[in-house]
């Protein structure tokens, strides 16, 4: 069964780009099937894997666009030497065509995976999202199978986490029962400040009170690493750019803590 | 997780930390609100029909819950400490916005004489301007070299050589150059956009199948063409690929994004309206 998974967290920064791509590429390293769907209208997703946004077909061809200019969501999958994407678009912005018929609107990527080969062609996709709670991110709720929640250790980020926890709430409780969150991922980590600990401690609180949802947080975490600045200033996915990097462990790390998956370096590219 | 032990202080900002979350999970979020406005609105035209739409269940507001006080001996010095440096900023900047507003009403300050044959004159007294009067009288300055720019380097609005609009576009007579915008690709290839007009602005991209397909950019608003509180009905017209990159490759030129291009055009055509901003060809 394929699994969606959507990387979510309604504040910025928390590296949810970084994670969508370490894992897409190492799932990839790892010989699945995968593919990444770039929905943050920043599209750093799909600059990092040289897919284009200009002058394709993107997530807002098939999802946004009005009826007589919708294209197919599997015409719009670009197909790069990294992996399979549907590219983001700074159109994304603006999701207010999504809210015409609420009902529909929410649900719109959830009909069009479902009534496409997506589901027969990949194992994993993975979904990218913006900082936003918006019609987009009740779209990739509606769809995912898990979400993992990247999120740095401060306390502005721990009150995010209770923001992003009720909108999860409100869709498990309606359209999507299923929607499991495979974990809270902290990221960022520099293990010598206080203020990290503080984070931690504030974070695990919160999951230790919200019960229902059954919250997990991640043994493994990513731990600062300045080759992630790097490789996004270079573009290319990090495990590319240093995979000996102290991230780049963790994301490997974390590849077999969350999917019970090695990377086979025989699949590497470009390293 | 380890919780571990904090040192002097941190317990301060952990309670402070722990209120702020009873604060945020307590509090109806803003965008909630947003879906509610769309829910109501549904209401409003059809209540049977889109009862429970909504996929999301009716929020119930959580009772508030009564949030710890932190220690205030713990963090009493840390806060006074930001207070005053929160409340010198804040000083600091009334000062200076009495100041501006000093100078604003200085600039605005006219006096009327009522005593001339009972006809109101307006006798203007031109502040004496200072380097902060000017500034704060003049903020935003009309860019008009960009029209000049446009007649001079490059044709924006054309008049085409051949008045024969072709069939591709949705307009099926000769342009009205008195109140028709016309955008031109080398004077053969145009498109007519009329005030008043539903704008959408579409280009072409290729899918991974090979074909290609019109994306749309941007959907213009026929009012906002259109002079204000004037109303006129609104036509639907398509901004063509070719006509896209056309003026996309002048908002490179410029400097400009590809609406605000547009966006020029359109503005300064309905507020000149003089055939000069037809541009002739060369």
């Amino acid at each position: 069964m394929t699994k969606i998974i959507g990387i979510i967290n309604n504040k910025g920064g928390v590296g949810k780009t970084t994670t969508t791509c370490q894992l897409s590429y190492m799932l990839r390293m790892a010989g699945k099937r995968v593919l990444l769907i770039d929905a943050d209208s920043q599209k750093n997703s799909t600059g990092t894997f040289r897919a284009k946004s200009e002058g394709e077909a993107t997530l807002y061809d098939c999802l946004l666009a009005p009826d007589k200019y919708r294209v197919d969501i599997e015409e719009t999958i670009q197909h790069t030497k990294y992996m399979d994407i549907i590219a983001g678009d700074e159109l994304l912005d603006d999701p207010s065509a999504l809210s015409k018929d609420l009902q529909s609107g929410m649900l719109r990527l959830k009909n069009m995976i479902d009534n496409s080969s997506i589901r027969d062609n990949y194992d994993y996709v993975l979904i990218d999202t913006h900082p936003v709670t918006d019609m987009i991110l009740y779209n990739v709720l509606m769809v995912a199978t898990d979400v993992i929640i990247p999120v740095r250790a401060g306390t502005y980020e721990a009150e995010g986490i209770v923001k992003i926890l009720k909108v999860i709430k409100e869709v498990k409780n309606s359209q999507n029962p299923d929607i499991n969150i495979a974990g809270i991922l902290f990221t960022d980590i520099d293990d010598r400040t206080n203020i990290t600990l503080l984070g931690r401690t504030l974070v695990q609180e919160i999951a230790d009170q919200e019960k229902d949802l059954d919250l997990k947080i991640f043994d493994t975490y990513i731990r600062r690493s300045v080759a992630v600045s790097e490789s996004q200033a270079m573009r290319v996915p990090l495990f590319e750019y240093k995979k000996n990097s102290n991230a780049s462990k963790d994301y490997e790390a974390l590849l077999q803590e969350c999917f019970g998956l090695d990377v086979d370096y025989s699949n590497a590219i470009g390293i | 997780m380890a919780r571990g032990n904090f040192k002097t202080g941190m317990s301060a900002m952990l309670e402070n930390s722990r209120k702020g979350i009873i604060e945020s999970s307590t509090k109806d979020t803003s965008e909630r609100e947003v879906y509610k406005g769309y829910n109501v609105s549904n209401k409003s035209n059809d209540s049977e029909q889109n009862k429970g739409t909504s996929p999301i269940k009716e929020r119930k507001i959580p009772e508030k819950t009564t949030s710890t006080k932190p220690e205030e001996s713990a963090s009493k010095t840390l806060i006074s400490s930001s207070l005053e440096s929160i409340n010198k900023e804040l000083d600091s900047k009334m000062d200076k916005l009495k100041e501006k507003q000093d100078s604003l009403e200085k600039a605005l300050s006219f006096t009327v004489d009522t005593t001339k044959d009972n006809k109101t004159e307006k006798k203007v007294s031109i502040p004496e301007i200072t380097k902060e009067t000017e500034i704060i009288s003049s903020p935003i300055t009309i860019d008009t070299s960009i029209i000049d720019k446009i007649e001079n380097k490059e044709p924006i609005v054309t008049k085409p050589e051949n008045q024969n609009v072709p069939s591709t576009y949705n307009k099926s007579k000769t342009p009205d150059y008195e109140h028709d915008i016309i955008v031109g690709t080398n004077g053969k290839n145009y498109a007519v956009i009329e005030p008043y007009t539903n704008l959408t602005i579409v280009r072409d991209v290729k899918t991974s199948t090979g074909t290609t397909k019109e994306k749309v950019i941007h959907e213009i608003d026929g009012i906002t063409m259109g002079r204000k509180g004037e109303s006129q009905p609104k036509k639907n017209c398509t901004f063509r690929p070719e006509c896209y990159d056309y003026v996309d490759k002048a908002a490179k030129f410029y400097g400009k994004k590809f609406n605000t291009m547009l966006d020029l055009i359109i503005r300064e055509y309905m507020l000149n309206h003089e055939p000069q901003w037809y541009t002739p060809e060369n």
